[in-house]
């Protein structure tokens, strides 16, 4: 361990982009980072070890709660300090890294998520995405009064208490929204700061339409039923 | 005896032997072996107790004996079934801490390995 952050990168089959990903991380070497193989089924593995590149592979997939929570769990074994969330598909800039650690540090939040749409970006989502999107934004307002305009994101950082929480109870599946209302209604302070975010390199979103509605019933049922108990 | 009340009694029998066989074999643990036989001795009793449930159906107000039956297996199978999920959740709990433990130590082999090349 050469730092006290330490990034977080969840990959399921991700052989097409996951190299260009951790170039760019590289390009940080003030940073920590590893990759979080989760059970891939095509190369991802192989061109980890091949490269020599800093991961931990699960046996099985555990799904994206599962992956990522063994990245908070690996982060709290290293006793990192900051734990930082960036997809392995190349949509998160690390380009933002900095200023992240920097909004981080000077605000002295929680969480800070970097979203897309905090000021005009380029991002162009689909229009069942944004749907989406507006609909997490207005349930967290009810459920947390807290405003946050791209809750979907998956560029986070937290601070050591928010890894100490994820390494024991993190969702299995779409966590996004749902850790956002329960952070906030436990008093945990979580903001957001503007990213600019890519078009994916490589891969497939893990949310296809028909998945979507399904995806808006369980955030809803498991943010009010696990944030008010 | 009529005959359904010698087919009741049968099968509850039959199906305490297959519960004791399967106990005496190991194949229910402890916790479920026990719970089964208690469920299959309740099954017994009922299967001698037929005749008389007639009567305990009019006293709570049931017109049909038979719905009080099913009225009862079917609240025992539901809570069963909630019984089990909660089972299964708990198994899913401890399968994924095993396998971020096993993806750990993964690691930590790889990295001791590296080290041992390095020196």
């Amino acid at each position: 361990m050469t730092s006290n952050i330490l990034i977080i990168v969840p990959a399921y089959n991700e052989e097409q982009a996951i190299i260009g990903t951790v170039q760019q991380l590289q390009q940080f070497p003030e940073y920590d980072y590893v990759v979080i193989n989760d059970g891939s089924t095509d190369r991802t593995k192989e061109i980890l070890e091949t490269n020599n590149i800093p991961h931990i592979s699960l046996p099985v997939n555990l799904g994206i709660g599962g992956a990522v929570q063994t990245g908070y769990r690996y982060a709290e074994r290293g006793h990192y300090d900051y734990a930082i969330q960036l997809d392995a598909d190349g949509q998160h800039n690390p380009e933002d890294l900095h200023h992240l650690v920097a909004e981080m540090k000077r605000r002295d939040v929680d969480m800070l998520i970097g979203s897309r749409f905090l000021e005009k970006s380029n991002y162009k989502g689909s229009l069942t995405r944004r749907t989406g999107i507006l609909y997490f934004n207005y349930l967290l307002r009810m459920i947390s009064r807290v405003k946050i305009t791209d809750p979907t994101s998956g560029y986070r950082i937290v601070n050591r208490n928010v890894i100490k929480w994820f390494a024991n109870d993190y969702p299995v599946d779409y966590p996004e929204v749902e850790v956002i209302a329960k952070l906030a209604r436990k008093g945990y302070k979580v903001e957001e700061t503007k990213v600019e975010m890519n078009a994916r390199q490589g891969g497939e979103s893990s949310i296809t339409p028909s998945k979507s509605l399904y995806y808006m019933a369980k955030v809803t049922f498991f943010s009010l039923i696990r944030s008010y108990t | 005896m009529d005959n359904i009340h010698f087919i009741v009694l049968l099968s509850a029998f039959v199906f305490l032997v297959i519960v004791v066989s399967m106990t005496a074999k190991n194949k229910l643990t402890d916790q479920y072996a026990f719970m089964w036989l208690t469920f299959s001795i309740i099954g017994v009793v009922l299967a001698i107790a037929l005749p008389y449930l007639n009567d305990l159906a009019t006293a709570l107000g049931i017109a049909y004996m038979p719905s009080l039956i099913f009225l009862l297996a079917f609240l025992v199978v539901l809570s069963l079934l909630i019984y089990h999920t909660q089972l299964l959740s708990k198994q899913e709990h401890r399968i994924k801490l095993l396998i971020q433990e096993v993806a750990f130590l993964q690691k930590d082999i790889q990295d001791a390995r590296k080290e041992d090349r390095n020196s």
